[in-house]
């Protein structure tokens, strides 16, 4: 009997002893400590690596002068964590979506995509077959013409900064364009407008929508569907008649084989031809564009000289990317970075 | 079928074994994260459920503050220490954020059942204590402290097993461990790879409890046990 007591408080002792040294550690190391090098190093990826210490971003040293090496966080699909990561100092550099607001709201600096490893994202409308007619399509036509990435950036802010909703961010922007009220020829009859689940998406197809009633239409809206795998069927099936679409991902989302073409209208073009048998097709391509995009602080760019994807090859620094968990398996993540820039990923 | 095959396949690859994304890294990562939250846990709850338990004192309160670590989602808590934290790691513990959620998902139970356990050591015993004349840490010590050591054990044991089955958390925030295979074989489609890394973290909890349950036998007095042997006192007695 007394053995087992022993035994407990021996148990409960040494729990205490080997905890009061965590405890200590946690409350020495846990705030504020922005990305020491031992908290990039002790984590997911790099347990084996060799580290040596550099204060400041987080950055290591690659041993034997070896330049554009790099290390992988898994975070988020250009989201809230791998933007939190990058403004904390956690990865140095984020894959981001290039429309994304919060890259000029926080001074970010979009690397250059110098040697054409991103696909072009033209903002296409796309539209069932059955229900497109020239007065709709002079409608949805005279909307993309104007829409510019910059136009599509900014539009965003105000509804992620400003918290103003996708309807009026929309029809602020088409009454400055002169495109509300329409002035073209009248559009008749009923359209159900669709988009996926982010505010671009929303805005895109308020616009959309806010120029057809313009024109005389009347619209039904079926917004935030959820992903390309739920829209692009309902739009298939005509749940939904119209939705905004992107060049380069609608291509391979139809098929996975193919290139998109480097030119928007070729891309426009070639995506018509793919869909054809699915009664569906896609009007003019905007100007704006939603690519992936590398992203890094004014600090990191200033202090390796970064302003192309090519810039990255020559730092001579162990830098971490951060990106979505798929990005070890994608072309316009990790593979074409290898391939394409010729940037080492450590296992 | 195929897809059973497939996770056996990705399990029985040696490839998948090593390396630092091997699964061998992950599983000392996921056990690093968890021993980490379960050990500090265990500093804090056990002493204080402890010490309110001899007391009988408090138990309402501390169980429901403690309760709070259970009401509260550990998603919600990893989300809402991300704001603060960040995605800073500790040497051992693994990301912060995480770890904070993994302590307070590991707290109740043992809280809970060692108030629950001291504070129902039944009052013939602790009088019986009494009146051999001991002092209120020998009572605590010798008689209530033995008495209530299956429930304690019990408590820390299913706190470790939520604790492993959530640790996977961590993945989330772009650290290690197990939930790594969950997460990525979830954004790159790659089906065997998510179920296998969800039967490893399975397979880890079933064996945490197993090893819970042998050190509940080795602790626990045989006085104290259900089973206990014929002739053997009901209760306790320093011998």
């Amino acid at each position: 009997v007394l053995l087992a007591v022993l035994a407990a408080i021996g148990l409960v002792a040494a729990g205490c002893g080997d905890s009061d040294d965590d405890g200590a550690t946690a409350t020495t190391i846990a705030p504020g400590t922005s990305a020491a090098p031992e908290t990039t190093a002790g984590g997911a990826e790099t347990t084996a690596a060799p580290e040596t210490t550099a204060g400041g971003t987080g950055t290591t040293a690659a041993a034997g002068g070896e330049t554009g090496v790099f290390e992988f966080r898994p975070l988020d699909v250009g989201g809230a964590l791998t933007k939190e990561a990058l403004s904390a100092g956690d990865i140095d550099v984020a894959l981001l979506f290039t429309s994304d607001a919060d890259i000029a709201v926080n001074d970010w600096v979009l690397l250059e995509d110098d040697q054409g490893l991103q696909q072009i994202e033209n903002v296409t409308p796309a539209i069932r077959t059955e229900v497109v007619t020239p007065e709709i399509e002079a409608v949805l036509n005279a909307v993309s013409a104007p829409l510019t990435t910059a136009e599509l950036t900014e539009l965003n802010r105000q509804v992620t900064q400003d918290l103003l909703e996708p309807a009026d961010v929309a029809g602020t922007w088409l009454e400055a364009q002169g495109l509300v009220p329409w002035s073209g020829d009248p559009v008749e009859g009923s359209l159900t407008v669709g988009s996926t689940n982010f505010f671009e998406q929303e805005i895109v197809a308020e616009m959309y929508s806010q120029a057809l009633e313009s024109a005389g239409a009347s619209i039904d809206r079926q917004f935030q569907l959820g992903a390309r795998e739920i829209v692009a069927p309902a739009l298939e099936s005509g749940d939904i008649d119209l939705t905004p679409e992107y060049l380069g991902s609608y291509t391979l989302f139809v098929d996975g084989t193919a290139t998109v073409p480097p030119d928007p209208q070729a891309a426009a073009e070639q995506l018509r031809e793919l869909l054809a048998d699915r009664g569906v097709t896609v009007l003019e391509p905007a100007p704006a564009e939603d690519r992936n995009g590398l992203v890094v602080t004014r600090e990191t760019a200033d202090q390796f000289g970064l302003v192309t994807t090519t810039d990255l090859a020559s730092v001579p620094e162990v830098l971490v990317l951060g990106g979505p968990p798929e990005c070890p398996e994608r072309d316009f993540c990790m593979i074409g970075l290898t391939e394409v820039y010729g940037l080492t990923f450590r296992q | 079928v195929n897809f059973l095959s497939d996770t056996v396949g990705w399990l029985t690859t040696a490839d998948n074994w090593w390396g630092t994304f091997g699964i061998l890294n992950r599983l000392i990562e996921h056990i690093r994260y968890s021993v980490a939250a379960v050990v500090v846990a265990t500093v804090i709850a056990l002493p204080l459920g402890l010490w309110l338990g001899h007391l009988r004192r408090f138990g309402t309160l501390a169980i429901n503050v403690a309760n709070l670590g259970r009401a509260l989602p550990s998603f919600a808590i990893l989300a809402l220490s991300l704001t603060i934290f960040g995605l800073d790691e500790l040497p051992f513990a693994g990301p912060v954020t995480a770890f904070v959620a993994l302590v307070a998902l590991a707290i109740p139970p043992i809280l809970i059942n060692a108030y629950t356990g001291m504070a129902e050591v039944p009052d013939g015993v602790r009088d019986a204590a009494r009146g051999m004349g001991h002092t209120g840490f020998e009572q605590v010590r010798s008689v209530e402290l033995p008495n209530a050591l299956p429930l304690v054990l019990a408590g820390i044991r299913t706190s470790a097993v939520q604790v492993i089955a959530t640790a996977t958390l961590a993945a989330l925030v772009g650290a290690g461990g197990l939930g790594r295979f969950i997460i990525d074989g979830m954004a790159i489609q790659d089906d065997a790879q998510l179920a296998g890394g969800a039967v490893l973290v399975a397979a880890l909890a079933i064996v945490t409890e197993l090893g819970f349950a042998g050190l509940q036998r080795f602790a626990v007095s045989p006085g104290v046990r259900a089973r206990a042997p014929k002739g053997a006192p009901v209760a306790p007695y320093p011998s």
